[in-house]
């Protein structure tokens, strides 16, 4: 059994506008972590919302453990959320912000249990502080095991790592999938960071209109997009129209390999990193270089072939330079994003 | 399934709790059931009665002297406040600081005592003839109202243009001077046109305590709609016309705040670049300087030198007729009903301003709405709805503390609403949610989280109903309870029979008690 169960949600705040969720459902096993992934107004944090109880959804179901969470309060939902702005309660001191949530322990046992906590997290010489006088990383850890103090079924994140600096960003990171996963607790979070999404999460579903376009894990996600938008949204890409026969397509790049048999037309995306650059062949069609970019350990390529402008990511070894002829060759097969004859196997 | 052929779902907004919507509509309904009352006695009468009642000259002679009093005070606090304003942002004097606070003060001095100093000067027992032996006449009747009234408001406007001139970006006004235009030209073609909201708005707080007032205009006896009311009330026993006077001067109070409304007009003056605004370089003063002086001089010298002087000196001249116990008798009278209306305005302000931050819809906006129109109220309307309804639905109310408390927090719940709102709007509602998500039900998360970071605004709201209950006249004067004489009423009834050394000690704790308010308006102003 799914620890939370997710169907048909929907929800619309204005009737003039497409609802800002429609009809999304997923399904989340313990102790696993679900990224919410999509630009800013596609409906994650409302569905984050629906989950934590403080919006109520127009239909759909809620299941936690297999039970109909939809209609209680959020006090009852035994879900803890970490918000955006960690939400501490600045009247309060740090431990009494970790003692809030243990109102059902005695009050003596609730002060030891606060400062154990706030151990794990390295934060017990913090304990009389109030909020604001700790750095966003360190409220940022405060906010998280005062929701993980009430031992919650599920956890929410909502765009938890948007408010610390970038060189703080990645070892929080680790830190709370690392808290989560040692308390084996499940949770969703929302973010609009794609490196954020595939890095911490174990699937990852990409929203957009209010839908979710794809539900799987980061690889797959990222290697095998299942739509355009998907494809574009998480990291860069080419995409191309081909004609597509079996598993292979001609497309400006030739013929080139198709991940899933198909015919007819389609609209292919090869990442840049999968392309490398070959000197060109007078029988083969050849792009021209408009600029390149040294990083050191790669480089970027921007190329013109026919109308379309292609971006490459090559090793450190393929050396070209701008106005060269080149010829393009994919090291992996393109991924069929929209065909009008599906899947003709 | 596309969006065009989904089902249209009304959209669901959150509900309020009921701890907070039931008290917020106890709120307004206590607000609105006085007036209703009113209207029904108003129209109990036959048509043809009433017709002859209201339709008399006196009724005509009431309205003009009325609309004489306030546009006259208008003009005379613009012509105060304005320069003041000017001087104590713009010019190069010194001590700019200790010039708006001694432009504030006059607030601590209320309209009652300040025609009490007025009335103080003249006639026979007046400090002219006494101390100078040079006797002048007593300033009484128009005049003597428009002094007192003006000299006790002007504060409002002054305050207000204060604040639009340092808002005021003073890059507009050099571009101006970089476009060819004089500083004279300048002021009158960019600073004027920008100090219209400040304008607009100060006019109105005046206009309101002008129409409201009681204290100045029966001291100075000059014959307006407020003080009409009370004589027909008092008096005559004639409460349908009394009825009716109190419903024409309501009437008259909501067609100024519609006109001014109506002249604010949806335009907005804010400011369009987004650098951080700089002080103007203080205007030389250079010729002009001793003028300026001479102004500074007779503006508060007669404002705060003259109540300051006449209350010493009928202070000096009757030490042993201050009776000390039968003072703090009073004070303790004014603070017993001052202290409870003020926690009853909390009581009222928080559910409603909660509900209107919090869940904002329309029934929210109206019983927001609410609370300013009991501050715009004429208090003697109020009172007299509040007699109406407590004489006919709640006879044991009349006369009654109960009555006096409910009366002050109607009339003075959005002083309490405006500091509460300000640091609801502080706390974020996600401090909310994350007390109910960890564990907490609506009514806990609320009492646990927000209250706690209200306390300032409700503690700030709570102590500026009660500095301005203890000196509140006209409601206190019809509706308390037989012999619960406040110090207003003390001051108010000795100088109406002449007793000005008797006076002396009450208005004296009146201005010294006072003086906190301004202090504590300043310290809001100052953290702006």
């Amino acid at each position: 059994m799914s620890l939370l169960r997710v169907s048909r949600l929907r929800k619309c705040f204005d009737p003039q506008q497409p609802p800002a969720v429609d009809n999304i459902g997923f399904s989340l096993e313990r102790g696993e972590i679900l990224a919410l992934l999509g630009p800013s107004g596609c409906g994650k944090t409302t569905t984050l919302r629906m989950l934590a109880g403080f919006e109520q959804p127009d239909c759909g179901t809620i299941e936690l453990r297999g039970l109909p969470i939809g209609n209680l309060p959020p006090e009852r939902r035994q879900i803890g959320i970490v918000f955006q702005d960690y939400a501490l309660f600045p009247h309060l001191t740090v431990l009494e912000n970790v003692e809030f949530g243990l109102k059902r322990l005695e009050r003596k046992l609730r002060r030891e249990r606060a400062r154990q906590l706030l151990h794990r997290v390295g934060l017990d010489i913090y304990a009389e502080r109030m909020p604001n006088q700790l750095s966003g990383g360190q409220q940022q850890r405060v906010a998280l095991i005062r929701a993980l103090a009430t031992e919650p079924k599920l956890m929410l994140l909502d765009e938890p790592f948007s408010n610390l600096d970038a060189g703080l960003r990645a070892s929080t990171r680790d830190e709370v999938r690392s808290l989560l996963k040692a308390a084996n607790t499940s949770a969703v979070l929302v973010t609009h960071d794609q490196e954020e999404a595939l890095s911490i999460a174990d699937k990852i579903g990409v929203m957009n209109h209010g839908r979710i376009e794809q539900l799987d894990t980061p690889e797959t996600v990222y290697h095998h997009p299942a739509t355009r938008f998907v494809a574009q949204f998480l990291g860069r890409t080419n995409l191309l129209i081909g004609q597509a026969q079996g598993r292979h397509a001609h497309t400006t790049l030739g013929r080139i390999a198709i991940h899933q048999p198909s015919s007819g037309e389609v609209l292919l995306s090869l990442r840049p990193e999968h392309l490398t650059l070959e000197t060109a062949h007078d029988n083969e069609p050849a792009a021209q270089i408009i600029s390149r970019e040294f990083h050191g350990h790669d480089l970027s390529y921007r190329l013109r072939l026919g109308d379309a402008e292609i971006l490459a990511h090559t090793g450190y070894d393929v050396s070209f330079r701008p106005g060269d002829r080149v010829h393009l060759r994919p090291r992996e097969a393109a991924v069929v994003l929209e065909s009008s004859v599906e899947h003709a196997r | 399934m596309t969006p065009a052929l989904s089902r249209v779902a009304a959209p669901s907004r959150p509900r309020p709790p009921l701890f907070i919507l039931i008290p917020a509509l106890v709120a307004g309904a206590s607000m609105l059931l006085p007036l209703v009352y009113l209207i029904l006695r108003a129209f109990e009468a036959d048509l043809d009665v009433v017709q002859a009642l209201v339709w008399r000259p006196r009724t005509l002679d009431l309205l003009i002297n009325t609309l004489l009093l306030t546009f006259g005070v208008l003009i005379a606090t613009t012509l105060m406040a304005l320069p003041l304003a000017w001087l104590a942002v713009f010019s190069d004097l010194k001590y700019k600081r200790v010039l708006t606070l001694l432009g504030a003060l006059p607030l601590a001095i209320p309209g009652y005592v300040m025609a009490y100093a007025l009335l103080g000067i003249g006639g026979h027992y007046g400090i002219m003839a006494q101390v100078f032996n040079y006797p002048v006449p007593r300033l009484q009747g128009y005049w003597g109202a428009l002094i007192a009234l003006s000299l006790y408001t002007y504060p409002y406007l002054f305050l207000n243009l204060r604040a639009a001139l340092l808002g005021l970006d003073p890059s507009l006004q050099e571009s101006a001077r970089s476009l060819g235009y004089s500083s004279r030209q300048t002021f009158w073609r960019i600073t004027l046109p920008h100090l219209r909201p400040a304008l607009l708005a100060g006019w109105l707080v005046i206009s309101l305590y002008v129409l409201g007032d009681f204290g100045a205009v029966a001291l100075m006896r000059y014959e307006v709609f407020s003080s009409a009311i009370f004589t027909q009330y008092s008096g005559a026993f004639d409460r349908i016309y009394a009825a009716w006077l109190s419903l024409l001067l309501l009437g008259l109070t909501l067609s100024f705040i519609f006109a001014d409304s109506l002249l604010l007009g949806s335009k907005r003056l804010a400011r369009t670049g987004t650098g951080a605004a700089r002080t103007a370089v203080p205007v030389a003063l250079g010729f002009y300087r001793p003028l300026a002086w001479l102004f500074l001089l007779l503006l508060f010298g007669v404002s705060l030198g003259l109540p300051a002087l006449i209350i010493g000196y009928w202070l000096s001249l009757a030490p042993m007729l201050t009776d000390y116990p039968a003072l703090l008798a009073t004070f303790l009278r004014s603070a017993g009903a001052a202290g409870p209306a003020a926690l009853l305005a909390a009581a009222f302000a928080l559910p409603i301003a909660y509900l209107s931050v919090r869940y904002p819809s329309p029934l929210a906006r109206t019983l927001d709405r609410l609370a300013y129109i009991g501050y715009a109220i004429p208090p003697l309307t109020l009172a007299l709805a509040l007699v109406f309804f407590s004489l006919r639905s709640a006879p044991w109310l009349y006369q009654t503390l109960p009555l006096l408390v409910i009366a002050y927090a109607l009339s003075f719940l959005a002083l309490a609403l405006g500091p509460i709102r300000s640091s609801l709007l502080q706390a974020k509602p996600s401090l909310e949610e994350a007390a109910r998500s960890l564990g907490r039900s609506s009514f806990g998360a609320f009492s646990s989280v927000s209250l706690p970071l209200l306390r300032r605004g409700t503690l700030a709201g709570m102590t500026l109903v009660f500095i301005i209950a203890m000196k509140e006249l006209p409601i206190t004067f019809l509706l308390a309870p037989t012999g619960y004489t406040t110090l207003a009423v003390s001051v108010f009834s000795r100088t109406s029979e002449a007793m000005l050394a008797e006076a002396a000690p009450f208005a004296a704790a009146i201005v010294l008690f006072s003086s906190l308010f301004i202090g504590l308006v300043l310290t809001y102003e100052g953290k702006r």
